[in-house]
């Protein structure tokens, strides 16, 4: 069967950002060669309960190229090790552990991109869409002296959601920033963005 | 979702659990031949415990799935696994989050949550091994609906 | 909670008279119980609806096909729990329409009764963190609203005066995912705008 002499892959990290979570490393160089990788997880509990045991990766087929998202094995808020092995024929590497254990509350957050917009008298805000884990809240207010700051929870990306209606001749802003529940954390603010509702208020 | 079990209170994100199991539901349940048996009773439930042992009895079925149930269920099929994991580490996290109310005395264990954590062990207890394992597995969807009323 | 079992004849038996036999069984407990009005029919469904009303409980049901002295082996379902797996019928919808606005008033759907004079128990009872997801589409604008309501009404505010807006709402609960049961569409114009109107004169 297929000996070891396939070196491992090496440099195995985790980089994670908005909550999706991509594995990757040095890729082992064969010249001529594709050479297939395969990866495995073990979470926390299989750590505590089944050290011995390695999930593979919902990637069940062995990947090609030298990094694999991630982001759907890991479900839960704990501590996730990796490991990948290279394949070329029958030859098979050793299986090579990433150093440090990964866990989700590390995810780098950033804030969405944003396009407040008016329609007709009504302010309305589209958040960029950044994938089913991320929530946003939105915050908002009209352009004045001690304005009242308002803000709205929106479950997902990709869509408009009407903030207001306007008066003319005001000025309306708001900002954005990402939250994910599951991890209690939240992203900075996006940029202050407004918008502006010509003419003068109607006569009462 | 917020979990109130008495005085310590705790989130966990139930729905995505229970979409989890329902992925393998029909397949756990479908290994359980001892349908005349049920080891989470109703009058055994969290909901119809005292609040003030509802944690401590909540933390010991944890226990119970972690230590016996996940960590002995067998299959081959990796999407099994994988949904295994994914429920077993999430189990993982609830009881981190329960340590720290026991950590802050908010989580007492009284004679209610012994005496019924006593008679789920010994339902559990009565049956084969394996077959206990597959039948608690199986009633997973019982076990969260316990949870869903505590929140 | 209207729960009916279905099957499909044997194969190679269709127009052949068949007759079934049905049975249910409480999880958890001792025996398999007879249906009576399902002995012997030739019916291919069964409802259990009375059989499986405490929704706390799971149930297995099974059927077994007899044609003259003949019959085959039990059919059996897999495990049934009502209470997580019922599909949870849309409410009424009522629409009142008004200049720059519309107001839905939801009634929540009733859970089966097995007869009318047993009181009429909402759905909303049975499931108290029940939440209505109301959509409402313009055909003019293309553009689509979505809202969720805990209690049974709500007013959509900041829309076009004479335009038609239409309206499907869908009854969700928490809890494992569930098939959806969303209402018929139901449409209907906002008013004229008035204040256009007395400008015009």
């Amino acid at each position: 069967d297929g000996v070891a002499v396939l070196p491992a892959p090496q440099n195995l990290s985790v980089h994670s950002t908005n909550m999706k979570h991509i594995l990757t490393w040095s890729p082992v160089v064969v010249p001529g060669q594709t050479i297939y990788y395969s990866v495995q997880y073990q979470g926390e509990y299989e750590s505590l309960y089944l050290s011995h045991m390695w999930i593979p990766s919902h990637w069940d087929s062995p990947i090609a190229k030298p990094e694999c998202d991630v982001t759907d094995d890991i479900t839960a808020t704990v501590w996730y090790n990796f490991r990948v092995s290279a394949t070329l024929g029958s030859q098979t590497s050793a299986w090579s552990i990433l150093e440090h254990p990964f866990n989700r509350n590390s995810t780098v957050l950033t804030p969405p991109k944003t396009e407040v917009t008016k329609d007709g008298s009504h302010m309305v805000i589209e958040l960029e869409d950044l994938g089913p884990h991320l929530e946003f809240n939105v915050v908002y207010w009209r352009s004045e002296p001690d304005a009242e700051e308002r803000s709205k929870l929106i479950k997902n990306g990709g869509i408009s959601v009407h903030l207001q209606t306007m008066e003319p001749g005001a000025k309306y802003c708001a900002k954005a920033q990402t939250l994910v529940k599951a991890i209690e954390r939240r992203s900075a603010f996006s940029r202050v963005e407004c918008v502006e509702v010509e003419g003068e208020a109607l006569p009462l | 979702k917020t979990l109130r079990l008495g005085s310590c209170v705790i989130s966990t994100n139930l729905q995505k659990i229970q979409s989890t199991f329902s992925e393998i539901r029909d397949s756990v349940q479908a290994e359980d031949r001892n349908i005349d048996t049920r080891i989470l009773s109703k009058s055994l439930s969290l909901q119809d415990t005292e609040p003030s042992d509802q944690c401590c009895l909540l933390r010991r079925v944890l226990r119970l799935y972690l230590e016996r149930v996940f960590k002995n269920y067998q299959t081959s099929d990796p999407h099994t696994l994988r949904k295994i994991s994914s429920l077993a580490n999430s189990f993982l996290t609830i009881l981190k989050d329960l340590r720290l109310c026991h950590d802050r005395k908010t989580c007492h264990c009284g004679e209610e949550a012994a005496e019924k954590y006593g008679q789920i062990l010994s339902h559990f207890e009565e049956l084969a091994p394996q077959a206990a394992v597959v039948k608690t597995l199986g009633e997973l969807d019982i076990f969260l609906q316990w949870l869903e009323e505590t929140s | 909670m209207k729960n009916v079992l279905h099957w499909d004849p044997p194969e190679g038996l269709t127009g052949v008279e068949v007759l079934y036999t049905v049975q249910y069984f409480i999880y958890g407990q001792k025996k398999w119980l007879d249906k009576p009005e399902c002995r012997k029919s030739n019916r291919t469904y069964c409802d259990l609806s009375a059989e499986t009303s405490d929704y706390e409980h799971q149930y297995y049901a099974r059927v077994k096909a007899s044609r003259k002295a003949t019959c085959s082996k039990w059919t059996e379902t897999g495990r049934f729990y009502p209470y997580l797996e019922t599909q949870i019928g849309p409410p009424a919808v009522a629409l009142t329409a008004g200049e720059k606005s519309i107001s839905v008033v939801l009634t929540a759907s009733e859970k089966w009764r097995r007869t009318l004079e047993e009181g009429a128990v909402s759905m909303q009872q049975v499931y108290p963190a029940l939440v209505y997801n109301v959509s409402m589409y313009s055909p003019q604008s293309h553009r689509m609203w979505w809202q969720c309501v805990a209690n049974g009404s709500l007013v959509v505010p900041w829309l076009e005066p004479d335009t038609l807006y239409c309206v499907r709402v869908e009854a969700l609960v928490p809890g494992p995912p569930r098939l959806p049961l969303p209402s018929e569409k139901q449409c209907i114009s906002t008013l004229k705008d008035q204040t256009q109107e007395w400008k015009i004169k």
